[in-house]
């Protein structure tokens, strides 16, 4: 690394180690799992009466 | 759904089984015990319902005694492991996400850990990623700068990695999935640590062995042990946890089998296994019941668990430590954070597919603050229950010409107050007893030095109890009026409170324990004994926050409470400590440097200001 990477001006530096330092590019699937029931009677209740969702 | 199928032994069936038979028996005692109490004047409405909320409390208490019995009878299993001098072939990332904390600080833990494995001839397997959340853009190049001083102290070009998000989706979460998205194909295994986390190298490839050496095992969590603690409180936190919490985390583990939990820190997964089934989705509706799951990590290790890999928490794993806050106005803002987390779980309860025991761990979750209004209902009720009580009936026998008066029956309500102390009481005094014949409280300065932290330890929490109490309740009921909570920084740094800190966070304590006693005096007194206990720590709730947030790490104080790595620091705290006090003497030459001043102020005040809670834009 050079010096102007340990003293930069703000907004580049981020950058520059982002480029620099930045892991291994080895891309993995992270399926988005299912968590919810297509219905929730229980939470549709809670909802109506909190009137907020 | 790729992992293996998940199986569960009788054994841990029967413990199971055991464990809610035992809650449910000590429950229908403590019930009994208060219907024949109540039902001296006769049962009104309020006494039934107070029945119930006696009946919910005291099986939750004895499930938490249930834990503990059960880590004391824990025989360790068999575990499968590499053996020593074969090498892992897997690559491991260690991850460490960063929020707003203050870089030398997390670095410097970096560095160590890094030490440490190098000690053991093994860093060509082992990556760090720190993974920078950071909102502050002055925190943010602090933690730049620190980084190239560690990369260039560490020789960590390539396998020293920073990268900072700008836009924070997910959170804590999200920051893990976008590594485990980019960058999980290049590591078998992932060590996911929290910016305050220190683990020895020993320990880590323990840990690689271990994952190695099961395939099905799809995440290893560690019971990490509280460490740097100044404050009376958080010494006191720092004991329990290090006396106490192996034993009972022992019974977890005898509990729930290959079912295990996920901390969300000091514990290595399988990448493989996390990336396949751990992709959280967001819930619908708006926080604090909808968007990002909060609570993730007791998500993520059913999710591993539902798609069949083994979870499992090893309590032999030793030298894996965290901080914790160091008073408690930052435990309860934490627990605010963990509450809304826990109480979102309501929304998971009934998804598809999970095991009946990750529900299970969901309602415990839940069961943890909703615990606290209850308690506090029961208080509510039984100030008003003479109100409700039904008229005397002196002569309930039609023809008979003498008055019966009702039988005294206080003296149940004694054996019930003395039950409940003795669920929460009496496992702390046996583990100092089992401490004595297996040697283990020389460790803690001697049985005697044990028994006085403890005793210590048992009347702090009883002081502190009814504040928690307190604190819990609002955030249960502020949860479910749907305020959100937010993401702070967790302070574990200082942690001194001024009074008037103090005052100001809990004068709402203050002021509901005077009405509590006023009412009891005015038209209450049968009430006036039992309620002291409890609206005297509220009364005296500023100085109790004040008074525990004070250095208590000189004199009689450092005795109290005082921790195995107190007497002898393991080798990487001693390496920590030694990085940390280098750098601050480099950080301190750098701010006597005209030039830097202005920037490096900056980005300690930033630190300050987050840690606080009030992020800079």
């Amino acid at each position: 690394m050079n010096e102007d990477a340990k003293t930069p001006a703000a907004g580049r530096f981020t950058a520059e180690v982002m480029d620099r330092s930045s892991p291994p590019s080895a891309p993995l699937a992270m399926p988005k799992q299912v968590l919810e029931l297509q219905s929730n009677w229980l939470f549709a209740i809670y909802a109506r009466l909190v009137r907020r969702y | 759904m790729s992992g293996p199928k998940l199986g569960l032994s009788t054994a841990v069936l029967f413990r199971r089984l055991g464990a809610v038979v035992f809650s449910l028996i000590v429950s229908f005692a403590a019930t009994e015990l208060f219907i024949r109490y109540a039902n001296t004047d006769g049962m009104s409405a309020v006494d039934i319902f107070r029945c119930v909320l006696i009946a919910i409390s005291t099986a939750w208490l004895a499930w938490g005694a249930a834990l503990s019995l059960l880590g004391l009878l824990y025989v360790p299993e068999v575990i499968a492991r590499l053996p020593d001098g074969t090498a892992a072939k897997g690559r491991t990332a260690i991850l460490v996400p960063v929020y707003n904390e203050d870089p030398v600080s997390t670095f410097s833990r970096v560095a160590a850990m890094d030490e440490s494995l190098e000690r053991q001839g093994v860093t060509g397997a082992f990556d760090f990623a720190i993974l920078s959340d950071t909102t502050s853009e002055a925190i943010a190049e602090h933690e730049a700068r620190s980084w190239a001083q560690l990369v260039a102290e560490r020789r960590g070009e390539g396998r020293i990695f920073y990268r900072r998000r700008t836009v924070n989706t997910g959170k804590k979460a999200g920051n893990i999935e976008d590594f485990m998205r980019r960058s999980g194909g290049a590591y078998e295994y992932a060590l996911i640590l929290d910016a305050d986390s220190l683990m020895d190298g020993h320990t880590i490839v323990e840990m690689v062995r271990r994952i190695e050496a099961d395939p099905g095992l799809g995440l290893l969590q560690t019971l990490p042990t509280i460490i740097y603690a100044r404050s009376f409180f958080g010494r006191a936190m720092q004991f329990s946890a290090t006396y106490f919490s192996p034993i009972f985390a022992r019974g977890l583990a005898t509990l729930q089998g290959y079912e295990g939990p996920f901390w969300g820190h000091n514990a290595l997964v399988r990448v493989r296994a996390f990336a396949e089934s751990c992709g959280l989705p967001q819930l619908s509706g708006k926080p604090p019941f909808g968007g990002h799951i909060l609570s993730h990590d007791f998500v993520e290790a059913a999710l591993l668990a539902r798609a069949g890999w083994k979870v499992r928490l090893d309590p032999d794993l030793q030298a894996s430590y965290e901080e914790s806050p160091q008073n408690l106005l930052e435990h309860a803002k934490r627990d605010r954070r963990w509450c809304q987390g826990n109480l979102q779980h309501a929304r998971l309860l009934l998804a598809p597919n999970l095991r009946l025991w990750s529900r299970f761990v969901f309602a415990q979750g839940i069961m943890a603050y909703v615990a606290s209004p209850i308690w506090l209902l029961v208080r509510v009720t039984s100030i008003a229950s003479p109100f409700f009580a039904p008229r005397p009936d002196y002569f309930p026998e039609p023809h008979f010409p003498f008055p019966i008066f009702p039988a005294d029956e206080t003296i149940m309500a004694v054996f019930l107050v003395t039950g409940i102390w003795c669920l929460l009481v009496l496992p702390k005094l046996v583990i100092v007893l089992r401490g004595l014949f297996t040697g283990d409280n020389r460790q803690f300065g001697g049985t005697v030095q044990a028994l006085v932290s403890t005793l210590a330890e048992v009347l702090l929490s009883s002081i502190i109890a009814p504040l928690m109490l307190w604190f819990q309740s609002r955030a249960v009921l502020q949860v479910l009026l749907g305020a959100d909570g937010g993401w702070s920084a967790t302070d574990r740094g200082g942690g001194r409170l001024s009074l008037g800190d103090a005052w100001a966070a809990s004068k709402w304590i203050v002021l509901s324990g005077i009405l509590t006693l006023a009412f009891a005096i005015t038209a209450a007194h049968s009430m006036i004994v039992w309620l002291i206990p409890v609206a005297g720590p509220m009364i005296f709730a500023p100085l109790v926050i004040w008074g525990t947030s004070q250095n208590a790490e000189s004199g009689w104080q450092n005795y109290l409470f005082a921790t195995p790595p107190e007497f002898h620091p393991p080798s990487v705290m001693a390496l920590r400590d030694q990085i940390l006090s280098d750098w601050e003497q480099s950080e301190d030459d750098a701010m006597s440097d005209d030039d830097a001043i202005p920037a490096e102020l900056a980005a300690r005040h930033q630190v300050q200001l987050a840690s606080t809670g009030t992020v800079a834009p």
